[in-house]
């Protein structure tokens, strides 16, 4: 990288730091701050019409996480929530092993179904998270849980946008990865919660908790037809999540904003009473600091560009001697998700992935995209353990730390993989 | 169709937005509603 | 009414996202009004695309379709500049063709903006340039830069993942705006179907004998300065190549291939008599590697940062300190056009089909684009 580039480069993550540090500015304001310094820097001006358009990058995961968060609340309000909870601990917390696995599988599920960790993370990570902590989990160790699988429910098929985006950069259709990303992350996943969660629950409490909630459900308000249209709203979010995917030629696609409107309208007709006003403004109001990084991380990806500064780093990275490639993707690949993973996959994971044309294009894009999943821990951005401490009202740091013993071993994983990328596929027929 | 209804969504959360910028004192959660306000507008309004 | 502080602070807010939004409102309308384009002395039609799929009528779906027509029997041929916005020797190409040939036998129908949705705006991240300002013979001549997709305003929101309707392929839900993954569309689908299904009805109903559909990628992508051919089309697009070694130009052609759907070279060549080809050029203002992104880029083709790439061998292209100018990537595919008609002409003497007129590709290299504008 050449020096004005670097300088440039510094100049940015400086002003950044001191701005969410020493100032104590929202991470939101402190992108936007270092986007501004870095265009006047590099002799750009005040770019209005570009920095506006850099935020509109992240618009319709905006309207996800805003229309999710909505969701959230009005099942909270409605005691859907804890019914779920109730009965997940009811039928599964015989055991801990048992508890867990299908756990981890329930908080993938929305991400595999739409490719995004906020639906994941605010869908079904808002249900688990409560009987985790009654299962005697802290908070933090909660949060880790919930984001990991969040992010591996992101990548897992039957839709993983990383492979998309880097697919669509190098002509390759999406066809062919259903058995080797489930491999790459159904797995990984079940075994992170063990590494996170095994050791921190208390059985004796597990116990209790078990028998707790089986006389409360018996107890419930909701029994019978009741408790049936009190889970509608659920079930619609589900099949209007699923439709779509599963009968493409005939399901109209509601998009995933739509899905949760509706599942919130819903839930305001079943179950207690809820101000859908109230609920909505409660939503708004606790997620809106994280639709403000998304903001923030569009203009300064815009301002990146627009300087040279995004080319400096691509090249940058594709200087390092190919002995060390792979140690540069296993290093650079999510560090640039610290600023956003989709960004890594389309800046990066393009570039290296025609770097590595002569390995085994399925294998190397589902590694890549794992490798690359693993930046959703990286501050400053951080957005999956961002949106979950938002979600549980607990600082992201601890939860990003909890996360990444297993994130540098699944890039390890990710990284052996695009090692013996043609061995692999071989193993796998692909 | 599925357009307005999504014109209609991002219309929706322009309120809800405007409203906490109102209703929050902090003038760093004033300014950051500012900023993802620009975008949403511009989205209603099918400028942009 | 008094107002509390905390209102007053609240109003100023606001003033200012409402102040941000009014100052980038005249950018985005300007982007709205359509580039000029003239009619050059070979044009004897101009219609729009909705003459042959009435549901573009009033859309900006609805684009221009010169007709270059000798008045002589031969073939029929398609160039379709502008399917992508961001690649303006497509639809330069396309524009200098209107504006200066002549045909001298069969007819040339030319689409300068195949999706004109496209060059309504930009892509959001890609700090591309609005504008291509030029000085031309006549004064000076702009054309807008746009995106590689349809804009949003005319078709949103994307799905999560775009499934193309005749394949079941799955793509990332923002190709679902792609011209050149929709094809052969549909009469009643999205807004990108539909500009592809009226392609695909002209093509029908003029019963056109083949389509060039212009494109520009980035130097380190593996299909560049190439022409894809669909397997029909592989003997004309052969010979084409050819011929361009006569002129110094060295092109590679590449089969289209047949697990990748909703491309213009696979879909029109299958749905349609046509032979179908693409061309690429190189161009460095798309790319993911390049440097300080600005028109001079993208019409000088000069980009340090492609120069370091070029020493660590990660480009497809041969890239030095003159890059890959607008001036060269037009006069490719001008040059490629001129070709594949002599070939179609050859391959089939009882269609023929030819031009007069167009500056050649020596011509552009040594005058450049401005003394043609």
């Amino acid at each position: 990288m050449s020096t004005p580039d670097t300088l440039l480069l510094l100049l940015t993550g400086a002003c950044f730091v001191a701005l969410v540090v020493a100032a104590r500015l929202p991470v939101s304001l402190s992108l936007a701050a270092a986007s501004v310094v870095l265009a006047l820097a590099a002799g750009k001006g005040f770019p209005l019409a570009h920095l506006v358009e850099g935020m509109f990058s992240y618009l319709d995961v905006s309207l996800v996480i805003l229309t999710a968060m909505v969701f959230m609340k009005v099942i909270e309000a409605n005691g859907l929530l804890t019914e779920l909870t109730q009965s997940l601990i009811a039928l599964l917390g015989r055991s801990r092993l048992l508890l867990l696995v299908a756990l981890t599988i329930v908080i993938m599920f929305p991400g595999m179904i739409t490719g995004s960790c906020t639906a994941s993370v605010l869908g079904t990570g808002a249900i688990v998270a409560p009987v985790l902590m009654r299962m005697g989990l802290p908070r933090v160790t909660t949060g880790a849980v919930i984001s990991s699988a969040a992010v591996y429910g992101m990548i897992a098929p039957p839709v993983n946008v990383p492979v998309m985006i880097i697919g669509g950069g190098i002509d390759m259709p999406y066809v062919g990865f259903g058995l080797i990303l489930t491999v790459l992350t159904v797995v990984p996943a079940i075994l992170t919660t063990l590494w996170l969660a095994w050791r921190e629950i208390d059985r004796d409490k597990l116990r209790e908790v078990m028998a707790a909630s089986r006389a409360d459900l018996r107890g419930s308000a909701f029994c019978g037809g009741r408790r049936l249209l009190l889970y509608l709203p659920l079930a619609a979010v589900i099949v209007l999540m699923m439709g779509p995917k599963s009968f493409p030629q005939w399901f109209p696609d509601p998009r995933l904003p739509l899905t949760f409107l509706i599942g919130s309208l819903l839930g305001t007709c079943t179950g207690r009473r809820v101000q859908l006003l109230s609920a909505a403004r409660g939503g708004v109001s606790e997620i809106l600091p994280v639709v403000g990084i998304l903001v923030g991380v569009g203009m300064l990806i815009e301002m990146l560009t627009l300087t040279g500064l995004r080319g400096a780093i691509v090249v940058g990275s594709l200087a390092i001697p190919s002995v060390f490639l792979f140690a540069s993707i296993a290093v650079i690949l999510p560090l640039f998700g610290g600023i956003s993973v989709y960004g890594g996959a389309s800046v990066l994971g393009v570039p290296f992935a025609l770097a590595l044309l002569g390995r085994n294009q399925v294998i190397v894009l589902s590694a890549l995209s794992l490798i690359g999943a693993m930046g959703s821990y990286i501050p400053p951005v951080a957005f999956t353990p961002v949106v979950t401490a938002g979600l549980l009202g607990e600082q992201y740091l601890p939860i990003v730390r909890r996360c990444l013993g297993p994130a540098v071993a699944a890039v390890i994983l990710g990284t052996i993989i695009l090692i013996y990328a043609n061995p692999v596929a071989r193993l796998f027929g692909v | 169709m599925i357009t307005v209804v999504y014109r209609g969504i991002v219309a929706v959360a322009v309120i809800l937005v405007v409203a906490e910028l109102f209703s929050q004192r902090s003038l760093k959660v004033k300014i950051n509603a500012g900023l993802v306000l620009i975008p949403l507008i511009l989205r209603a309004l099918m400028v942009a | 009414m008094a107002f509390g502080r905390n209102t007053i602070v609240s109003m100023v807010v606001l003033a200012f996202a409402l102040g941000a939004v009014a100052a980038v409102i005249p950018s985005y309308r300007a982007a709205e009004q359509d580039d000029v384009i003239r009619r050059g002395p070979g044009v004897t039609e101009v219609r729009k695309l909705s003459t042959w799929f009435e549901g573009l009528g009033g859309t900006n779906g609805d684009t221009d379709v010169y007709v270059l027509d000798s008045g002589k029997p031969g073939a029929t041929g398609l160039v379709l500049g502008g399917t992508h916005g961001n690649e303006p020797a497509g639809y330069m190409t396309a524009i200098l063709i209107v504006e200066h040939a002549v045909p001298t036998a069969g007819r040339l129908l030319v689409i300068p903006h195949a999706n004109r949705s496209s060059v309504t705006h930009t892509d959001y991240q890609e700090a591309s340039p609005r504008e291509l300002e030029f000085q031309g013979a006549s004064g000076r001549r702009a054309f807008r830069y746009g995106s590689r997709a349809t804009n949003p305003t005319d078709q949103w929101p994307d799905p999560d993942i775009y499934v193309h309707a005749a394949s079941g392929q799955q793509l990332s839900g923002a190709e679902t705006r792609n011209l050149n993954r929709a094809y052969p569309g549909r009469a009643d689908g999205t807004f990108t179907e539909r500009v592809a299904y009226g392609i695909a009805s002209l093509v029908r109903s003029e019963k056109v004998d083949f389509v060039v559909d212009l494109h520009e990628a980035s130097p380190e992508y593996p299909v560049v300065n190439a022409i894809v051919a669909h397997e029909r089309a592989m003997p004309v697009a052969s010979a084409a190549v050819l011929n361009l070694e006569f002129e110094d130009i060295t092109i590679g052609l590449e089969p289209s291939p047949k697990n990748l759907r909703g491309l213009s070279h696979r879909e029109l060549g299958d749905a349609t008599d046509a032979l179908a080809m693409l061309c690429e050029t190189s161009n460095v203002s798309q790319g993911r590697l390049r440097g300080a992104t600005d028109a001079r880029q993208v019409i000088e083709g000069t980009d340090d940062k492609y120069l370091h790439a070029a020493g660590l061998g990660r480009l497809s292209v041969p890239f030095d300190e003159h890059g890959w100018p607008m001036k060269q990537r037009v006069g490719r595919h001008a040059a490629t056009v001129v070709a594949i008609l002599a070939a179609f002409t050859s391959a089939h003497p009882d269609r023929p089909i030819s031009l007069s007129g167009l500056p050649s590709y020596a011509d552009l290299m040594a005058k450049g684009l401005e003394p043609y504008l």
